[in-house]
């Protein structure tokens, strides 16, 4: 049986690096994949993941309870990730790579369906590579992550309205990129 | 009805729909945001092209959300900076909460020390005879 989470953050409010650093190791996989979503450098996301950790750290006594420890570390993640990509936009190249996805365990069965979802993912994983920052960010979070748009605006510190606007916009662009690459 | 349109992002609501102005509205309809207007749900419902969008959107979203489940295993442990205290995690919010109430306690002390000395002053210029 895992650690309990609970247990772990209530340690953590109280200072137990140890109890911190379990809660790290948990999540960082979830942390890091996210980042390398939003910023599309698997380098960069590895500077996100470890910012994000530390600013969780001495944000922790804020954390009220009020959503999963996981979501608020996740809105963490995609405040920092907003903030170091947005620095990084002229110094670094964009890699494309890293959003490709491979094939998933449950696809071997039909090699058909498997092969087409496939392609589909490296379409999807390349057009949204070409959208623009604010729109990637949104549609990350809005449909691979599900979060509301009050808490993308929370997150990211815009309207609720920009959040759909971007959304919408967004949708449109990855409908046109994905017609020109079928 | 004007909820509904102002709902699905146009001004009015449109008396005949057509295949682009449907499709426009489409992702919205689909990611559950919005409420498509009767014409326009009717209209998609028969129109074949529009039912092929609708089916590319539903795939799309679908895609996107299976992403979702897929983890990238991170390229060494994220932790290791956590581990110095002193440089990078030592702003712990208790410690930070000592040295807070330490800033309080000396303003306050500082506070009660120029009010004192005011009080002192004014105690001595009272006392002193009023015309010189």
């Amino acid at each position: 049986m895992g650690p309990d989470v609970n247990e772990l953050v209530d340690r953590s409010r109280d200072g137990d690096r140890e109890a911190f650093g379990e809660l790290a190791r948990l999540h960082q996989h979830e942390v890091y994949t996210l980042a390398v979503r939003l910023v599309g450098d698997r380098t960069l996301a590895a500077d996100v993941t470890q910012e994000a950790l530390i600013r969780a750290w001495r944000a922790i006594g804020r954390f009220r309870g009020d959503s999963s420890f996981s979501t608020w570390l996740y809105r963490i993640t995609a405040n920092v990730a907003w903030t170091l990509k947005g620095r990084a936009a002229r110094q670094r190249t964009y890699q494309l790579d890293a959003m490709i996805v491979q094939p998933q365990a449950s696809d071997r069965g039909n090699p058909e369906v498997a092969g087409e979802r496939t392609e589909l993912r490296a379409r999807l994983g390349a057009a949204l590579a070409e959208l623009a920052r604010s729109q990637r960010t949104v549609v990350i979070l809005k449909d691979v992550y599900g979060w509301s748009h009050k808490e993308i605006s929370e997150a990211l510190s815009i309207s609720v309205t920009a959040s759909k606007v971007r959304l919408h916009r967004a949708h449109l662009r990855l409908r046109e990129l994905l017609k020109e690459s079928s | 009805m004007s909820r509904l349109v102002n709902r699905a992002g146009l001004d009015r609501v449109p008396r005949i729909a057509t295949c682009g102005l449907t499709r426009l509205v489409l992702h919205g309809a689909e990611s559950g945001g919005i409420d498509l207007p009767p014409v326009m749900e009717r209209h998609r419902r028969g129109c074949l092209t529009c039912q092929v969008a609708t089916a590319r959107q539903r795939r799309m979203l679908a895609e996107l959300g299976a992403m979702r489940t897929q983890v990238e295993p991170v390229p060494y442990d994220m932790t290791a900076g956590l581990e110095y205290p002193a440089e990078v995690g030592g702003d712990h919010p208790s410690a930070r909460r000592s040295s807070t109430s330490r800033r309080t306690a000396t303003a306050v002390a500082s506070a009660v020390s120029i009010a004192a000395i005011g009080v002192v002053v004014l105690a001595r210029r009272m006392r002193s005879p009023s015309i010189r």
